[in-house]
């Protein structure tokens, strides 16, 4: 069974109605047992990093998360404020992220050259695949997803990324290392792109 | 690397009133659209860009928000949901969010309240925290904010309180036209310019939208997004039957690239 770890706050709901209609079931736990026993992880979140990270550390499942994707190969799917908790640390707080994929989560910085570009980034906008990445199979055309963030996650290694937007600048909307996976928009609420890229993460 | 530009958000906007959707004209005179899970569905086959519900009724009897309904209408909706109405503390906030839906949008905790407002976009951040404002253009040609709980005149000044939205540190507001509500005349366009010229976070233009074109005017005078009512549950030229509608993805795309 998908374990959706509870961070709290967030869109643990929409994400379960999504995998509903894939017909794939799922429970919303912050129980360590239960994501012992997942056969896939997903990890949502919104608000900052530092709420999110505390959620995690209040519940001991910092470690329980790292064995289960470290050791067990689990696959895990981090979303939005999930995708940015993968990585090593964030602009927006002080707490560690699990570090699962190198990378810092930094803050939209938009000069005057791109007076148009507000923030947060929010609404619908396009993600490029990079070749032959599982999540993003079976699309036929460029997908398009929705977002919402003022931050966004800025990958180390180039070979991590497997997604990008634009928005004033080109940034890592997708990556992937090995069984670890994060996207910084909502396929649970980014219709049939979102229920194609949670079909491709479930089955 | 060369990505299309996408276009701005079109938005239903739907009022939700003894969990029923109504729409009004000037803020009165509701009239019955239809039932909110099967609108909802209706809209999810056009894949609209987003959708808000505003529970007026909540609003104004000072009622708490109807979570239940809230629930069965977040778990319906596969593009973002917004809800507002009658959110008073961050409490009310997390259930809602926690119902799965994207964004709330508050309105009368902005006057009542800024210190809850703010500590709500502290815990959910920016994002997820929509502000908006009621606009009532007085005889003078002056733009007065009025809140749905009562009606009545807040006090401060317009760009007082554009400035405590921004302080606030809402993620987008929502602009109101209360004369433009349900009348097909067009966005206040002067009004949208006003408030975008003063904030920096988006802007979404809502009252009076006629045309497909009035959602270019409502971008081009600032907006990040253009939402409507009457324009989505109406026939076209028509204030009174009742169609569902939203224009094709071709449409709105040719719309913006002309």
């Amino acid at each position: 069974m998908i374990v959706i770890v509870n961070t709290g706050i967030g869109n643990f709901k929409s994400i379960q109605n999504m995998l509903l209609r894939i017909g794939v079931k799922s429970i919303i736990s912050a129980c360590s047992d239960k994501i012992m026993s997942a056969s896939k992880l997903i990890l949502p979140g919104i608000g900052s990093f530092d709420t999110g990270m505390s959620e995690l550390n209040k519940n001991n499942l910092v470690d329980v998360i790292k064995y289960k994707v470290l050791n067990e190969d689990t696959n895990i799917l981090g979303i939005c404020l999930g995708m940015q908790m993968l990585g090593d640390g964030s602009e927006e707080g002080s707490l560690n992220g699990l570090g699962l994929i190198r990378g810092k989560v930094k803050k939209f910085n938009f000069t005057e050259e791109f007076p148009k570009n507000k923030i947060p980034h929010m609404g619908w906008n396009y993600v490029s695949p990079k070749k032959g990445a599982d999540l993003f199979h079976e699309f036929d055309s460029v997908p398009r997803f929705y977002f919402t963030h003022s931050y966004y996650f800025d990958c180390q290694d180039d070979n991590n990324v497997i997604g990008s937007t634009s928005y004033g600048i080109v940034f890592d909307s997708a990556i992937q290392k090995k069984n670890i996976y994060g996207v910084q928009f909502h396929p649970e609420k980014s219709h049939r792109f979102g229920m194609q890229l949670l079909k491709n993460f479930s089955t | 690397m060369h990505l299309p530009v996408l276009p701005p958000r079109i938005i239903p906007c739907l009022l939700l009133q003894d969990e029923a959707f109504v729409k009004t004209k000037k803020f009165k005179n509701p009239v019955y659209i239809g039932d909110p899970i099967n609108t909802i569905n209706l809209f999810n086959k056009f894949e609209v860009d987003e959708i808000i519900v505003l529970d007026i009724g909540c609003a104004r009897k000072k009622k708490p928000p109807n979570f239940s309904l809230i629930e069965e209408l977040a778990s319906e909706c596969w593009v973002p949901l917004t809800y507002g109405g009658g959110i008073k503390s961050v409490e009310d906030a997390k259930k809602i969010l926690n119902s799965g839906i994207e964004k709330i949008l508050i309105e009368s905790l902005i006057f009542t309240n800024p210190q809850e407002a703010k500590k709500c976009v502290k815990e959910f951040g920016s994002s997820s925290i929509v502000g908006c404002i009621n606009v009532k253009k007085n005889l003078f040609g002056q733009y007065k904010i009025r809140t749905q709980a009562n009606y009545k005149r807040v006090a401060l000044s317009f760009d007082a309180i554009l400035d405590l939205l921004v302080e606030i540190n809402v993620g987008e507001i929502v602009v109101n036209s209360i004369n433009a509500d349900g009348t097909k005349k067009g966005y206040d366009l002067i009004l949208i310019e006003q408030v975008a010229r003063r904030v920096g976070c988006p802007i979404v233009a809502m009252g009076g939208a006629s045309c497909l074109d009035d959602f270019k005017y409502a971008i081009i005078a600032g907006a990040s997004a253009a939402s409507a009512g009457s324009y989505f549950v109406f026939q076209s030229n028509s204030l009174a039957s009742v169609l569902v509608n939203y224009p094709s993805r071709k449409k709105i795309e040719d719309l913006f690239n002309e």
